[in-house]
């Protein structure tokens, strides 16, 4: 490497893999008990023990993995279908196809006001449902929004993550249109074959890549979950945040455990799924059958 | 016919949410169960020029995603003309690098680093906001970056070398020409992340440093509709004009060289 070049990425080490490493260390270090601005100065696992160990810090965990889930495989799959739409459509509808796509731009926070403008118990749906007769009261709209199944928050992920996934999504979809198809089809490949050998290989690195990306996103989110979620079924972003905002400095060991543990959690499932999609037809390990 | 309407209804469903969030913007009255404001006025965007914060949150949230742009094209440009073209590191490995803020959590990132910004001294600077900014913001224009490298590759630039061009006219009249497109949208995705950013300005600013979503954020969350609403106008009315501006800017530039 030259000096040229050392220059050239020197800044950008210093902010990306630097701090990352920076970040690491002070986690670690803070978690592990050694915070001298409070007189901790012994390490110690205690703090690990607590968070893993504690019934509410393991529901927060489980509700925050049940949010990412639901929410990436159904962004993922309906995004995918409407990649299929637009490959379709966005010839003839080009407006409409680039309307489709505003949300990529809007800020979580705004979106997050929308769906309460809309989901709430007062708000648009329940509106119309009051008008058309279908409700007496304004209690008996189910509740959207503050709820256990966090249906509100999932909402706002969708609205954002479906224009996301299809857009990425659409350019592979084209190369597909291009011909690969119906050439496999020409040689006599069957159905099976056709989706197994072409399809298959080509969508399935950006879709594990999408499900990575959106998953670790959804399941740190603080925005989100702060505005539309239940107080009784909080999501570990939160939980953090309300422990890091609190003046009682003797709770961050606590919270930075509950910082790595998440990270923890985010590179697994990101070293999981590229493992899957290494060994998928397409990836970098799959082995030919026959 | 049937994938038309299923285009149509998408659209719907995206253009439903932010009519009502026009309607708020404007309604002085809007009761339940009525389904548009009983009343119309220009009540709460008054209120909301009225507040202190308006104006610094404004100013601040514009100048904060204009100096994160431009740090972020500084450090990212010259990173992706190395990195377009290394060989000291696997591919994969140098992707999940530049990748790695999407993965992890950015409430671990940013607290732990505030902890260092406060014995640096940068917390409550916006010498701190735009760094803590740009770690987030760099993924997207490395990603953008590197990939109009990639597609421009190395032959034109070394066909001109061959020629006698000197660095700077590769510079002018090849490598910028070339990239412009592609570094105009990196600065307009950049502006818009760097707006929308509320942790890393609310820890690394220690609230003394107001910007849009510190503002609109507590609104949202106690239901205050209508300045919620007019705020969240300002905002997109805000990165509008900072998306439109950088594209002028950056693609001014290379038109100007085409005539």
């Amino acid at each position: 490497m030259t000096k040229k070049s050392l220059l050239f990425l020197g800044p950008f080490i210093l902010l990306n893999s630097a701090v990352i490493l920076a970040a690491l260390f002070k986690t670690i270090q803070v978690s592990l008990g050694y915070y001298p601005v409070i007189g901790l100065r012994h390490y110690t696992l205690a703090y690990f023990k607590t968070v893993l160990g504690d019934a509410a810090f393991q529901r927060t965990i489980g509700y925050s993995l049940y949010l990412a889930l639901v929410a990436t495989i159904l962004a993922l799959l309906l995004g995918l279908g409407m990649a299929f739409i637009l490959l379709k459509t966005s010839a003839n509808h080009p407006l409409l196809a680039n309307f489709f796509k505003i949300p990529i731009a809007l800020p979580h926070i705004i979106v997050a006001l929308m769906m309460l403008q809309v989901l709430s118990q007062s708000g648009l749906i329940s509106r119309l449902l009051y008008q058309v007769g279908l409700l007496q009261q304004i209690d008996q709209f189910p509740l959207l929004i503050h709820d256990k199944g966090g249906i509100g928050i999932i909402c706002v992920f969708l609205y954002k993550e479906i224009p996301y996934v299809a857009v990425s999504t659409l350019a592979i979809l084209k190369q597909l249109q291009l011909g690969y198809v119906q050439v496999a089809a020409n040689l006599g490949a069957t159905p099976r074959q056709i989706f197994g050998r072409v399809i298959l290989p080509m969508l399935q690195p950006i879709l594990a890549t999408l499900f990575i990306i959106l998953f670790c996103f959804t399941f740190t989110s603080f925005e989100v979950p702060l505005i539309l979620g239940s107080p009784a079924n909080e999501t570990i972003a939160v939980t953090a945040y309300n422990l890091l905002t609190q003046a009682d400095l003797t709770v961050r060991p606590t919270a930075f455990a509950l910082n790595f543990i998440m990270s923890l959690i985010c590179l697994a499932m990101t070293l999981l799924v590229l493992g899957i999609s290494a060994r998928l037809p397409g990836g970098r390990r799959h082995r030919e059958k026959d | 016919m049937k994938r038309t309407s299923t285009l149509l209804l998408a659209c719907f469903l995206v253009a439903l949410p932010l009519v009502v969030l026009l309607l708020w913007t404007v309604a002085t009255q809007w009761l339940y169960p009525a389904l548009v404001p009983q009343q119309f006025g220009g009540k709460v965007l008054g209120q909301m020029l009225q507040e202190p914060n308006f104006w610094p949150a404004v100013l601040n949230s514009f100048v904060i995603a204009l100096a994160t742009t431009v740090v972020t094209l500084l450090i990212a440009m010259p990173a992706a003309k190395v990195l377009a073209t290394q060989h000291f590191m696997s591919q994969r490995l140098l992707t999940f690098m530049i990748y790695l803020p999407f993965i992890l959590p950015a409430i671990a990132i940013v607290t732990s680093t505030q902890m260092l910004f406060i014995q640096w001294h940068l917390t409550g600077t916006f010498t701190g906001i735009i760094l803590s900014h740009t770690y987030f913001t760099l993924p997207y224009a490395m990603q953008i970056i590197l990939e109009s490298y990639r597609k421009m590759g190395q032959g034109y630039a070394l066909t001109a070398k061959s020629l006698g061009a000197k660095p700077w006219q590769i510079l002018r009249t090849i490598t910028w020409p070339l990239m412009a497109p592609g570094i105009a949208t990196a600065a307009g995705l950049t502006f818009i992340v760097s707006l929308s950013q509320y942790l890393p300005t609310f820890f690394i600013g220690g609230g003394k440093i107001m910007t849009l979503p510190l503002i609109l954020l507590p609104y949202a969350n106690n239901g205050r509709f209508g300045l919620a609403s007019a705020y969240s106008v300002v905002f997109l009315l805000v990165t509008m004009i900072g998306v439109l501006l950088l594209k002028q800017l950056i693609g001014g530039w290379h038109h100007g060289l085409r005539n």
